[in-house]
């Protein structure tokens, strides 16, 4: 995935191990909407827009997961219907790709139920379940998002990535072997 | 009296930060169809896909929207979500009005026991 100016930062960052990491070392860094009054910050900063300074700090909050073994677990929360992926997706290209799609990573081996569990609490354990091998067959790229170490954001190029990606969760049913009630 | 336009907001995203980046060219003109132009501070109803009790049951609140330079911000205060189900606000609208019969259609063709 291309973030532009972040490259450098990702490529700074290939030393790091990020499996470890519940709290990254890096979160002064991180973009932190609660320490800023939006409504007074509208004159940018030594020449730069505050679009483009928002855009640059967003980019930081991203960085690679690492070498997660493909029999990891990925789960999305509710109806994961295409338009729900297109609606969700933090940007849509004029493709129809999308990049910035939540998800769940269970890159501490949890199980399907766990994983659906962990979910925000308005799902009530309801969600689906791939594993990051089928996402990587199909061209899906991952991406560790925010402070949250489970937190991460899917990339799937392509104009039909929106119907690519129910096909993908509609295929991974098997994974869940457990039905789980409201949390 | 005219039903309220509900935009849909991502859970999985919006559960783990403080607001939600409106970058999305396709739900920007959503909003702009439903609210008109978009401006600073601008109120509008959003709606998650949520569950309760196994059954599809939206989570419907209200976010303002930051305009940041070129960019958007939607805030919530996630104290204001509720079901649609607990909604006294919304009480006499169904899941169609707050989803759109394609949504709700597609939903209930691959998952009938959702309903």
């Amino acid at each position: 995935m291309s973030f532009g100016v972040s490259t450098p930062f990702i490529t700074n960052l290939s030393g790091v191990s990020v499996g470890s990491l519940s709290s990254p070392t890096r979160t002064s860094m991180q973009y932190t909407p609660s320490s800023y009054n939006p409504s007074t910050l509208s004159n940018g900063i030594n020449g730069l827009s505050m679009g483009a300074i928002g855009s640059v700090l967003k980019n930081l909050n991203k960085y690679p997961f690492g070498d997660l073994p493909d029999d990891t677990l990925i789960c999305r929360g509710g109806g994961c219907t295409a338009q729900q992926f297109i609606q969700g997706a933090e940007s849509v290209g004029s493709d129809g790709s999308l990049s910035g799609v939540s998800v769940r990573v269970g890159r501490n081996g949890e199980s399907a139920e766990e994983l659906l569990q962990s979910l925000p609490k308005g799902f009530g354990g309801q969600g689906k379940v791939i594993n990051l091998g089928q996402l990587k067959s199909a061209g899906v790229t991952l991406e560790q998002e925010g402070t949250d170490a489970m937190h991460g954001v899917m990339d799937k190029a392509g104009p039909s990535a929106a119907e690519d990606l129910e096909a993908l969760f509609e295929s991974g049913e098997g994974l869940i072997d457990t039905i789980v009630g409201e949390l | 009296m005219k039903k309220l336009t509900f935009i849909y907001c991502d859970l999985n995203k919006l559960a783990y930060q403080d607001t939600y980046p409106l970058k999305n060219r396709v739900v920007l003109g959503e909003i702009k169809k439903a609210y008109g132009e978009i401006t600073d501070k601008m109120q509008i109803w959003i709606y998650s896909d949520t569950f309760k009790n196994g059954k599809f049951d939206p989570m419907v609140y209200p976010g303002i929207i930051y305009k940041l330079g070129s960019e958007y911000d939607l805030r919530v205060d996630k104290e204001d979500m509720k079901y649609l189900s607990e909604s006294e606000k919304f009480r006499d609208y169904s899941v169609v009005d707050i989803i759109g019969r394609e949504s709700f259609e597609t939903m209930n063709k691959e998952h009938p026991k959702w309903f």
